[in-house]
């Protein structure tokens, strides 16, 4: 057959018009960092080279029209006259003073919670820059705005609130709950530590509902217990020498953010064995998705500009070649949000992060809904696991979502940044973290990429110990643990003792890695994990069946699955509610829960100790057992795991010491039999870590240094040949 | 012998006590048969397979010129070298396994093949260097190991294999003597209808 070219008119025109269009479209839009403020300038001491403290605050503006913004939840609802969402966003930098000396790497951190970020606390030197920005912008508690804008040290973002087409306030339920209060006192209204950041549109009880609950079970069961008639309580503040009614709450948006928390009265009192659940008309409701904008732009603005429209110069303009993302917790958690939004590209296409690091979260920070609360930490009633928690497309049919992943949005553009990401045990058992892993089926390792690694650091807290290294090496420590997040009130104690395992020196080596990868593309680590095809990842209930017996302090009630571990659940939230991408509201308030997620936890070991993850001394050469839950000791859901915190149960020294308590587990001394039988094996530990490129040099050697200046084994008598054999 | 009475000797002997055979020659399980799959070339850069009378030594494909055409890094898929017996029978043995690929154990998969079905036996998000003792597997039809690259760049894995051994002559001889009570019974069963 011959063919024959076919030549349409209109082709050249047509190309034009294309080429014109792409033209455009590589050229800065007019909406992003359009003015930069410093208000001060410190040096910082301490560091290898000379570095300063830059403070300032930077203006810009967010394009309603275009594309990158759509998927800002409200955008439409907060801006300007002439299309324009305008935000003020607080940021540090902390440079070399001659940026000649610059490495090229930005770190671009994540402010936790609005929170400062200790430049020796997150390694800062060899040159690099860092750059902390406000992206929550909700006003409360540490993200609350100072009358000074010009003053303060914590990162808040001036963002617009959603308003309806006559200009008025947009309105809507929220809920909040107080948990283990007691007295005629009033009570604040709290998420994560902060006040929830949404005033009572009205202070009209008859329109709020008031529940009260006699107990919840980790894995979702309410007891719900009267409604409080809406006589019998006030938005006011009251006490013992201001009885009820007390005096009203202050619910002008004005007063902001002085008049948090929003306070509850009680004609009766609060009863610590009772959980107060209240569902309340709100006013007031920030455009909280255009806060991860707010984020994007800054991070673009100082790697890629050189001044701002009004002709300041950006104080590290051209000395940028790379750079990554960085969070912790919470932070970590809005370092997936917004990949997840497609945001780690820029309103002129470009890719703004070459790398990012979400470290101790497996979720999404609840960012980018109408009365978000950003605070939140996955307790009951709380959004942050909806959706695609996992970075490769993968199906999520239990809960009726599309195949998605983390990276769905910037896979179309070619922006997604390589991933480092690691983890501890609390992240498991309290942050429902494993369906990043297995899906919400729980029966798939899901696929990482080339570019992801993943590190596991097995039977640690939260962020890990953060203490002096000695105190990795107490045989007997004291320290104690309390329960964090608010449904459980920091200060409640937790029957463990705190779990002194560290997470530092694997964060060191992955900053270490990460720069590598980025500045040099040396290849990091291979990703460590617990998975289900290696065997490492297995049903909870394997915990309780094979933890070892007779372990002191251990309420083996606590393995029960209505006390273990806390499970994703499916929530109803409501038909205004897009359960895939976490936007929209959530009316549906308490909502149902549809179905539970099942998780997975690591394997463990005879001592209780997780299997899995990246070789760590303590784990290799544990002086007990170490674990990633601990139990609430008192309070409304005492004999349950406690949040997100982990404990530590010693090992007896003796054989002696540790039949009398029954204990099963061998004791130090049957074990290493001496001091220098431990410090033996702990230099085999950091030895074998290293060797494997999970422990830097100067950490292997400080580690051994610190075991042999323990008291482990010290002054006790070597074991009698009965005490060798009984191990 | 139907395939259910086969498995159910094969299952009864998984049991019994072995005893080494050698990979190839004499005494082995049958004709090893070893090739590639996808685009890999066996023996001319895409990975080799290596059997001794002791051991069987698998290296896995890497930096093929087009990677592997369909795979996913991380995921089972078509780049595979393998080493194939066509001989049911209870295959017992020990493995290691180390990979020098710098995304680790992910970019290359070791398992064995069951009646055809691919089975993971190293962990993807465990260390470089793996291995264990005294796995054992009942074959119906043909059994073997495998090691698939994942998607073939980034370093390359070694699977070796040793400790081949089957159940003792004993041990068949009793399943033997099973079989037949099993048939004989069927038959009994059978002329009684």
């Amino acid at each position: 057959m011959n063919r024959r070219t076919f030549r349409w008119p209109g082709t050249r025109l047509a190309f034009s018009l294309i080429a014109a269009a792409c033209a455009a479209a590589t050229v800065p839009a007019q909406a992003r960092v359009t003015k930069i403020v410093i208000d001060s300038t410190t040096a910082l001491s301490g560091l290898s080279i000379p570095y300063e403290s830059v403070r300032g605050r930077a203006f810009g503006e967010l394009d309603g029209a275009d594309a990158h913004n759509a998927v800002i939840n409200d955008l439409s609802l907060g801006l300007d006259p002439d299309g324009k969402l305008r935000y003020e966003a607080a940021f540090t930098l902390n440079k070399p003073v001659d940026m000649s000396l610059a490495s090229g790497l930005l770190w671009h951190d994540v402010p936790n919670r609005g929170g400062t970020i200790s430049p020796t606390g997150v390694g800062l030197g060899n040159g690099d820059v860092l750059l902390a920005s406000a992206w929550q912008g909700d006003n409360a508690g540490a993200t609350a705005i100072p009358a000074n804008h010009a003053t303060g040290t914590n990162h808040w973002l001036v963002l617009p609130m959603a308003k309806d087409a006559t200009g008025a306030l947009i309105t809507g339920n929220v809920l909040a709950r107080i948990v283990n209060r007691s007295g005629v006192a009033s009570q604040g209204l709290f998420v994560g530590g902060n006040p929830v950041p949404y005033l009572p549109a009205t202070l009209d009880t008859t329109q709020a509902t008031l529940t009260t609950h006699s107990h919840e079970t980790s894995d979702g069961v309410v007891s719900v217990g009267s409604v409080i008639p809406s006589t019998d309580w006030a938005y006011a503040t009251c006490s013992v020498a201001n009885p009820w009614p007390g005096t009203p709450q202050n619910i002008a948006v004005t007063s902001l953010p002085g008049s948090l928390p929003v306070q509850i009265c009680l004609k009766n009192g609060f009863d610590a064995n009772t959980l107060y659940q209240l569902v309340y008309p709100a006013k007031g409701a920030y455009v909280l998705g255009a806060g991860i904008a707010a984020f994007r732009d800054v991070g673009s603005f100082f790697k890629f500009s050189a001044v701002d429209d009004f002709g300041t110069a950006n104080p590290i303009a051209g000395k940028i070649t790379v750079s990554s993302i960085r969070g912790s917790s919470q932070s970590g958690n809005f370092t997936r949000q917004l990949i997840y939004m497609g945001m780690n590209q820029d309103e002129a296409n470009r890719k703004v992060h070459d790398g990012a690091w979400p470290q101790i979260a497996g979720r999404r920070v609840v960012a980018n809904m109408r009365w978000g609360q950003a605070d939140g930490v996955l307790e009951l009633y709380q959004t942050g696991s909806e959706g695609a928690q996992w970075w490769t497309d993968f199906p999520d049919p239990l809960r009726g979502n599309p195949t998605k992943s983390i990276f769905s949005r910037c896979n179309l553009n070619g922006t997604c940044p390589k991933i480092m990401e690691h983890f501890g045990s609390a992240e498991v058992y309290a942050l429902k973290m494993t369906m990043e892993w297995v899906g919400t089926s729980a029966d798939t390792d899901i696929p990482l990429t080339r570019n992801i690694r993943r590190y596991y650091i097995p039977s640690t807290t939260h962020g890990g110990n953060g203490g002096a290294i000695s105190t990795y090496f107490v045989p007997k420590p004291t320290a104690t643990a309390n329960c964090p997040g608010n449904n459980y009130n920091a200060g409640q104690p937790a029957a463990l003792l705190a779990n002194p395992m560290p997470s530092t020196q694997m964060i060191s080596v992955i900053r270490s890695a990460m720069r590598e990868w980025l500045l040099h593309g040396t290849i990091p680590p291979p990703s460590r994990y617990p998975t289900l095809a290696g065997g490492n990842l297995v049903d909870p209930s394997f915990i309780g069946a094979n933890f070892p017996a007779g372990v002191p302090g251990v309420d083996y009630n606590v393995f029960k699955p209505e006390n273990f571990i806390f499970p994703v659940f499916d929530y109803d939230w409501g038909p205004l509610f897009n359960k895939s991408d976490a936007t929209g509201v959530a009316t549906n308030l308490p909502p149902p829960i549809t179905q539970v997620i099942p998780m997975k936890v690591p394997r463990i070991d005879a001592d209780g100790n997780e299997l899995g993850g990246v070789p760590t001394v303590l784990n290799m050469a544990p002086l007990g057992t170490y674990t990633g839950w601990n139990i609430s000791n008192t309070g409304f859901h005492k004999g349950q795991v406690c949040n997100y915190v982990g404990g530590f149960i010693p090992f007896a020294t003796t054989l002696a010491e540790r039949q009398a308590t029954g204990d099963t587990r061998p004791s130090l001394q049957e074990r290493y039999v001496s001091h220098a039988g431990y410090v033996t094996k702990v230099t085999d530990a950091a030895n074998s870590a290293f060797a494997q490129g999970y422990l830097l040099a100067a950490d292997r050697d400080a580690l051994i240094a610190a075991a042999q200046a323990s008291t482990v084994l010290v002054g006790v008598a070597n074991p009698t040949p009965t005490e060798r054999l009984s191990k | 012998m139907n395939t259910s009475l086969t498995s159910l000797l094969l299952g009864a002997a998984m049991a019994a006590p072995a005893y080494a055979v050698p990979f190839i020659g004499p005494g082995s399980p049958g004709a090893l048969a070893t090739s590639a799959t996808g685009n890999l070339a066996l023996n001319a850069g895409g990975g080799s397979a290596t059997a001794s009378s002791a051991s069987l030594v698998l290296l896995g494909g890497d930096a093929e010129p087009n990677g592997c055409t369909g795979a996913v890094f991380s995921v089972l898929g078509p780049c595979r070298i393998q080493a194939v017996y066509t001989a049911p029978g209870i295959y017992s043995f020990t493995w290691a396994y180390t990979t020098a690929d710098g995304a680790g154990p992910a970019g290359d998969m070791f398992g064995v093949l069951v009646d055809g079905v691919a089975l993971t036996l190293s962990d993807l998000g465990g260390a470089v260097v793996q291995g264990a003792n005294s796995k054992q597997y009942a074959a119906t039809t043909s059994f073997g190991w495998f090691l698939n690259c994942t998607d073939c760049t980034g370093g390359a894995a070694t699977a070796t294999i040793t400790a081949l051994a089957v159940p003792e002559p004993a041990a068949w001889a009793l399943m033997l003597v099973g079989g037949c009570a099993v048939a004989g019974r069927a038959w009994r069963r059978k002329v009684a209808a």
